[in-house]
């Protein structure tokens, strides 16, 4: 009996340890750096993609999007001359986090896209 | 004989404790002014080169900032801050000084900036083995009054050995991995361990304000071992 307690603290205690991260980020890290070496529309499309896929699996694990990456992707919006749904993402980011209020509101009116 | 088993016994036991014994500090005993601020937003700066290792700054400035948004910070984004910097004049981190921090402060609201230097680099192989060496230095400063809040050198060994019987085979996947590798992951690894024993948990991470009392080294120096 005293076996079994002891086991099942030890398996609490391993569960208390290998606790998931508080935030998703994937692959995007990465698909970033690549992006940024390679600077080729494969890669940046890759990119694109790994963020998207940070932005459905945050949803579903009931996390927020990590910080930067809704700005991270408005600016590649902004390449591609989409100021509208640009402006959409950069005001998610300021949704989401409270922090990027002034670098967000800076880079809307640097683009002229703020309302 | 039994005098002998107990000397014995004695003897480890104060050995163990010994080691027990290290000397410790806690993490507001080390970064108190960290736990005074608690910085919010957190900017990157570009890192800091010294390594000999050509890709090293790029793969610090794409990593960093997972590795301290996980610990809890809001982190600036890095394509658009390294933007304005570089349009501003600003892009060299060793020419930043209090009035410019301010400036960061009052533009973009970021409490404290983070410099890193890159001070080792170095990849090595020996016939079926190789290995790189990484040792980074980083510090957090208040752009409020240009003060140090938290800063922490890391020593990081990366294992690159060869999963193949054959000799040869070993040997050279050994040296081309040493050579042409993408030395991402490890990096981001590296980074994210580092942070995520000596960076004290920021406000939006769910252990924030648990664990100033948590023992760390007192030299503020650290080593890892990662294998690839």
């Amino acid at each position: 009996m005293r076996i079994r307690f002891g086991l099942l603290a030890i398996l609490l205690l391993l569960a208390a340890c290998a606790q998931p991260p508080y935030l998703y980020y994937g692959t995007s890290s990465h698909s970033y750096y690549q992006a940024v070496k390679k600077q080729d529309e494969k890669s940046v499309a890759k990119y694109k993609a790994s963020l998207e896929d940070v932005f459905q699996k945050s949803a579903k694990l009931g996390k927020p999007v990590p910080p930067g990456l809704y700005a991270d992707y408005a600016l590649l919006l902004m390449k591609e001359q989409n100021a509208d749904e640009a402006r959409v993402y950069f005001q998610k980011e300021m949704e989401t986090w409270s922090e990027s209020h002034d670098l967000m509101n800076f880079l809307m009116q640097r683009y002229s896209i703020e309302k | 004989m039994k005098k002998y088993i107990y000397l014995l016994v004695a003897v480890l036991i104060l050995l163990l404790m010994a080691a027990c014994a290290m000397p410790q500090s806690t993490y507001q005993e080390l970064f108190p002014k960290m736990y005074q601020s608690s910085p919010a937003c957190i900017m990157i700066l570009p890192p800091m080169n010294e390594s000999t290792g050509a890709d090293a700054k790029e793969y610090f400035a794409c990593s960093l900032s997972e590795s301290i948004g996980l610990k809890g910070y809001y982190v600036l984004p890095v394509e658009a801050t390294f933007g304005v910097l570089r349009e501003e004049g600003l892009y060299d981190t060793e020419n930043m000084n209090a009035a410019v921090l301010k400036n960061l402060k009052e533009h973009f609201g970021a409490d404290a900036v983070l410099f890193s230097t890159i001070q080792e680099w170095d990849k090595s192989w020996a016939i079926t083995s190789g290995s790189l060496n990484i040792t980074s230095k980083f510090a957090l400063l208040s752009t409020a009054t240009a003060d140090t809040l938290w800063d922490f050198t890391m020593k990081t060994n990366v294992s690159i050995g060869s999963q193949s019987n054959n000799i040869l085979v070993a040997a050279l996947e050994s040296a081309i991995k040493t050579a042409i590798e993408d030395y991402f992951p490890n990096c981001l690894s590296a980074n994210t361990q580092t942070m995520e024993y000596a960076m004290p948990y920021g406000k939006h991470h769910p252990g924030f304000n648990t664990d100033g009392t948590k023992p760390i080294v007192p030299n503020k120096r650290g080593s890892l071992s990662i294998s690839k």
